[in-house]
């Protein structure tokens, strides 16, 4: 991967989940049945944006036989941070909107607070 | 726009007092007390702070004296008057200006914020495809008598489960590794934020913010606030629950809390802070102990929420709001009485030029220029009703300006108007208008000045003439 990662656009962030969320290497038919579940989408477009989506370096394409499989270079993870972190930097901070009410909104947390926390329900224990 | 403001800066200190005072003493009391009257008193404040309603139980016990700058008090040589005014006036206006823009870009920032937010879960929210989510979802729903509908979506890019938006707010997931009863206890959490309103909760205090942007007690409270919505939240989840649940649903949140690790970049820091609150968290879920309600801490502030605005009083701003609701129309004199030639017939013009400097149809003048009148006076004979009373009006920057030299050169005019208004105003008879619950009654003199007299409590609470 020489380029680096750069927030892609809906339609091909929607080709992305599919080759993330399913076997690969995948090929264009198979790609556009999954997208189908949602939506109608021509064979045209959907060649355009994966041949798109191989010059942003998110996939590489191969033949085989007859047909063109992709497989991903990116991998969701990496790129959740990177759209995360560029959508935080973006906003300032953590506090993205206040009108939302999370399970647990602070900063993250080292293992070893994780462990004294872990610990600290377990103490509870012995004054049952 | 102004008098919004005036209402609210005079609210401004004693509510920053008492947010102070209960920030400082809810962790002390935080062990005895539910978190639940901290929610609610936070609330309570933040309505206050939206509507500067005011309660005159009583008279002000304290009077802000306004620096001349910002108050805008006529100033009493003509040539000095129009320069000052001017200057006087465009501070005010300015502060109310700046304060009007600061809420705008607050407001503006905060819709920014929502609609990039709601893109974002827009782009990556993925229907659940998965029978148990819902099975459990309708469960709990029936559980906690829940019967509005809520879509639950997988949305990767979320770091932790929410319930998100203030139209149809949707429950996200931000992917679906937890294990059934983790499952249950998150959904169970997001849906009693549901049950309870709480996005409506936080939008309370993001208005209340807008508009106290400037004030850093408020953020306070905003965060302080937001902890406590959680905190109750989790009281609801574990209520009448066993410790075994409880250290479920700790260990749930704690799974919720590594999860997001994996998601966060090394930049973030302050994990002490944050792993102090999530102790205090979970103290708080643990705690078995019975704990007192609070309702009696709730009244006692919620009282000195109602009449913290009455504690202070911005005394001519105060006044003139009330001379505005009598007063609705001033009249644009036809020409400026050059000050050489002021007679006393001219006074009254004087007077409303004094008005017209100020841009603003804001006609406290008409008082204060009548109060200057009355300390004028005030040694002499106090036998007519208006000049009694008057003293209820308090203006303390009169004296300033009475002692300053160039009232010298007008006392002269102002001695002949104060002889005719006294000599006028010998007797009064019989009011042409009382109010309905007689509190004021309006009296129409010959000359066409109108005097007004207000009972609090069927004394005579303020006096003024309006000079036609």
């Amino acid at each position: 991967m020489k380029n680096k990662i750069t927030k892609i656009p809906d339609t091909e962030l929607e080709i992305m989940q599919v080759i993330w969320n399913n076997p690969t290497p995948i090929t264009t038919s198979e790609v556009k049945k999954i997208l189908e579940k949602e939506r109608p989408w021509s064979i045209g477009a959907l060649q355009t944006l994966l041949n798109r989506l191989i010059e942003r370096d998110f996939l590489k394409g191969e033949m085989q036989g007859k047909s063109k499989t992709y497989t991903p270079l990116v991998s969701e993870q990496d790129y959740l941070i990177v759209e995360s972190k560029s959508f935080l930097k973006r906003l300032s901070g953590n506090s993205i909107t206040h009108l939302v009410t999370s399970l647990y909104d602070a900063k993250s947390i080292s293992d070893e607070d994780l462990d004294e926390l872990n610990a600290f329900i377990e103490s509870t224990r012995k004054n049952d | 726009m102004s008098i919004f403001f005036i209402d609210m800066m005079e609210m401004v200190i004693p509510i920053s007092i008492l947010i102070g005072v209960l920030l400082l003493i809810s962790p002390l009391i935080k062990k005895s007390y539910v978190a639940k009257w901290r929610y609610f008193m936070w609330l309570f404040i933040a309505v206050r702070l939206i509507i500067p309603f005011k309660i005159n139980m009583f008279s002000a016990p304290i009077t802000m004296e306004i620096p001349n700058q910002i108050q805008g008090l006529p100033v009493v040589s003509e040539s000095v008057m129009q320069g000052q005014n001017a200057m006087q006036w465009s501070l005010q206006n300015y502060l109310t200006y700046v304060w009007f823009i600061g809420v705008l870009v607050f407001v503006l920032y905060q819709i920014i914020c929502y609609f990039n937010f709601k893109n974002m879960v827009k782009r990556w929210a993925k229907p659940i495809d998965n029978k148990d989510i819902e099975s459990i979802l309708s469960n709990i729903k029936n559980e906690i008598g829940e019967k509005r509908k809520i879509d639950v979506k997988i949305c990767k890019i979320v770091s932790t489960p929410m319930v998100f938006g203030v139209i149809k707010p949707v429950l996200l997931l931000p992917g679906i590794d937890y294990n059934e009863s983790e499952l249950r206890v998150i959904l169970n959490h997001e849906l009693i934020h549901f049950r309870r309103n709480d996005i409506y909760y936080k939008l309370i205090l993001v208005v209340a913010n807008a508009i106290n942007w400037f004030n850093p007690l408020v953020y306070m409270m905003v965060s302080a606030a937001n902890r406590d919505v959680e905190l109750v939240c989790d009281a609801e989840v574990v209520k009448e629950k066993d410790m075994e649940f409880r250290r479920h649903y700790c260990h749930a949140i704690l799974k919720v809390v590594h999860n997001k690790k994996s998601m966060n970049t090394p930049l973030s820091t302050c994990f002490i802070i944050s792993k102090k609150v999530i102790k205090e968290r979970f103290g708080d879920i643990l705690d078995v102990r019975k704990k007192r309600n609070g309702r009696i801490l709730f009244a006692v502030v919620a009282l000195s929420v109602i009449i913290s605005g009455s504690l202070v009083t911005f005394a001519t701003e105060r006044v003139a709001d009330k001379v505005e609701d009598e007063l609705q129309i001033i009249e644009r004199p036809e020409e400026k009485p050059r000050q050489e030639e002021m007679e006393d017939t001219e006074i009254a013009n004087y007077e409303n030029e004094a008005l017209n400097t100020q841009s603003t149809p804001k006609p406290n003048n008409n008082l204060t220029e009548y109060e200057r009148q009355n300390e004028n006076r005030s040694n002499e004979t106090a036998d007519n009703y208006v000049n009694t009373y008057s003293e209820n009006i308090t203006i303390e920057p009169i004296s300033e300006v009475v002692e300053n030299d160039s009232v010298q050169e007008e006392t002269t005019g102002e001695d002949i108007s104060d002889e005719s208004i006294d000599n006028q105003y010998e007797s009064l008879g019989e009011p042409d208008d009382v109010s309905t619950d007689g509190s004021k009654e309006t009296y129409n003199l010959d000359n066409g000045d109108t005097v007004i007299l207000q009972y609090e409590d069927n004394e005579l609470d303020t006096g003024y003439i309006l000079v036609e």
